[in-house]
């Protein structure tokens, strides 16, 4: 039992570095691509456009956790594919992400709808796929691939 | 028929000096949807989506768990069980 409640705990805090350095990672490619268009390139700005994507990480990381206990405790009763229920939820977060971004640049920046959706996709996409990458460097180091 | 009206429109289009891209326009909804009300519209209904999923998946985890007998403490499972084996 406390091996387990070590486990998910242990699950969490590697979730929460994952934010804290996709937050980093965001912010650097926010403000690198909105210099490139000659945007208000500070830090804060940057920062705040990535807000979004922080929090639903967050909410999406203690979801999993909890499927994760409840499906571990359970487990020789419950045979539920875990990646389909992170597939889901991480395209929907997706979704919701690109549009709170997307106004959140439009009031920021002051710039039209249509652009501010192309910067936040292109930003989103180039997060994600370096964050699937991270995640699959840290499960080989750590043996976590369940959790990735 | 529907094919032929479309020739048409083109025809009577090119005659009138429009391009290829104000043709096309003819049959889409000359009333757009303002872009940020499509994006709100998303929002709500991926926020609900991303709600009820959830709630769905959870209430499904918590029903398809171990159900055990009255009085019992670790199985159901009994001698009883295993003679129709072979």
């Amino acid at each position: 039992m406390i091996f387990q409640s070590a486990f998910f705990s242990i699950a969490l805090i590697i979730s929460i570095i994952d934010i804290i350095t996709g937050s980093i990672i965001g912010t650097i490619i926010t403000k690198w691509l909105a210099s490139k268009k000659n945007w208000d390139s500070s830090l804060k700005v940057a920062f705040l456009v990535n807000l979004p994507w922080i929090l639903l990480s967050l909410i999406l990381s203690i979801l999993e956790t909890f499927y994760i206990r409840v499906i571990y405790m359970d487990f020789p009763f419950i045979t539920v594919n875990m990646h389909i229920i992170v597939i889901v939820n991480l395209l929907i977060a997706f979704v919701i992400n690109t549009i709170l971004s997307t106004l959140l640049v439009h009031r920021l920046y002051r710039k039209e709808l249509n652009n501010s959706l192309f910067f936040v996709t292109r930003i989103l996409i180039i997060l994600y796929i370096l964050m699937y990458i991270f995640a699959i460097i840290r499960s080989y180091f750590l043996g976590l691939a369940a959790i990735s | 028929m529907l094919f032929k009206n479309f020739i048409q429109f083109y025809e009577i289009g090119k005659d009138l000096g429009l391009s290829r891209k104000e043709i096309n326009q003819i049959f889409f909804f000359q009333k757009k949807i303002p872009l940020s009300f499509g994006l709100l519209i998303i929002l709500v209904v991926s926020i609900l989506t991303f709600f009820f999923w959830n709630i769905i998946v959870l209430i499904y985890l918590e029903n398809s768990g171990a159900v055990y007998a009255q009085g019992t403490k670790y199985s159901s499972i009994g001698i009883n069980d295993f003679k129709n084996r072979k």
